[in-house]
């Protein structure tokens, strides 16, 4: 039997992997096609299977990677603030009761989340968040990334990660005041 | 039992590998995705000069323009081999030589009865480069250009 947590973490992770990669290739096709940058594809450029993209001009090439990673960044932040807010709001443990009820006469309360599956949700997103965070820093160390788009991730992350355990926080006490 | 145990580790170690994939991939994929030419590949010849054989020869480079100057022993004279061309990369590549003069030329091979100024070289094979000048000059220069497809 595989544990039940990876498991889990397994079945969580699928979304966001998909999230991330759609957002960085959208996010090169939306700047190639705004800023009329030229490149070409190589149709197996990408692991010898997949194709990618090769521009001729570095200042391009630096240019549709920011834009790219930006959206890219913009998606996991989006996501993580999706598992803050059910988090702050959604969580089983601390959820209002009156916005419970309100929530039940709706018919939604599937939006409602167990600590299970939020915090298995959270640890995902969160590894997403400082991968993707640790990429922009290296690549600004490569000088190909904006060092302002780096800085504001980090600050963005720090924030973020900060608010979770705000929440792991308030569920440990809910835990303790049980006891 | 054992059995059993092994069965358990082998699949929770396979499931946590799965799992470093999945989170890896995104990273991998927005590293790789866009490139620029140039920068990730390597350079697409090797040019070896043979020019110290050849007694009063001079070379003389700019970026991928090259210049002979030489003197003669015979008014239409021909060198071999003057330089050695590799193709460094993994794949076939097509180089072509573009002569300054028509009259004094570079060319792939040996042979000055078949002068062939494009050529396609396989994956790490070399070729010679020779120079003919059918000037009637004692001295002679010939200025060739160098382009890789």
């Amino acid at each position: 039997m595989i544990a039940k947590s990876t498991v889990k973490l397994i079945d969580e992770a699928v979304i966001p992997v998909m999230i991330l990669i759609i957002a960085k290739i959208s996010g090169l096709f939306i700047v190639n096609f705004l800023l009329k940058i030229d490149f070409t594809t190589n149709p197996r450029g990408f692991l010898g299977l997949l194709p990618s993209i090769t521009y001729a001009n570095p200042s391009d090439y630096i240019v549709a990677e920011n834009y790219s990673n930006l959206a890219m960044f913009i998606a996991v932040a989006a996501g993580v603030l999706m598992v803050i807010i059910k988090a702050h709001f959604l969580h089983e443990t601390h959820i209002s009761p009156k916005f419970h009820q309100k929530l039940i006469k709706l018919n939604l309360e599937k939006l409602v989340s167990t600590s299970f599956h939020l915090y298995h949700q959270a640890f995902i997103w969160l590894v997403f968040l400082w991968l993707v965070t640790i990429f922009l820093i290296l690549s600004t160390l490569s000088k190909i990334m904006y060092p302002q788009i780096s800085a504001i991730a980090v600050i963005i992350a720090l924030n973020f990660s900060w608010i979770l355990a705000v929440d792991v926080e308030k569920e440990i006490e809910i835990a303790r005041d049980k006891i | 039992m054992f059995k059993n145990h092994l069965q358990n580790t082998i699949l929770n170690f396979s499931a946590v590998l799965l799992l470093g994939a999945l989170v890896a991939t995104p990273i991998y994929f927005a590293q790789n995705i866009s490139k620029v030419a140039g920068v990730k590949s390597q350079s697409p010849y090797l040019l070896v000069s043979q020019v110290e054989k050849f007694p009063q020869m001079v070379l003389t480079q700019t970026e991928s323009e090259y210049s002979l100057s030489f003197t003669k022993q015979a008014q239409k004279q021909a060198y071999q081999s003057v330089f050695i061309l590799n193709n460094p990369t993994n794949e076939a590549k097509t180089y072509q030589i573009l002569n300054a003069s028509e009259v004094n030329e570079a060319f792939f091979g040996e042979d000055i009865t078949k002068i062939q100024t494009k050529i396609t070289i396989l994956a790490q094979a070399s070729i010679p480069i020779s120079i003919i000048s059918m000037n009637t000059d004692s001295s002679d220069t010939v200025a060739f250009r160098l382009e890789a497809n």
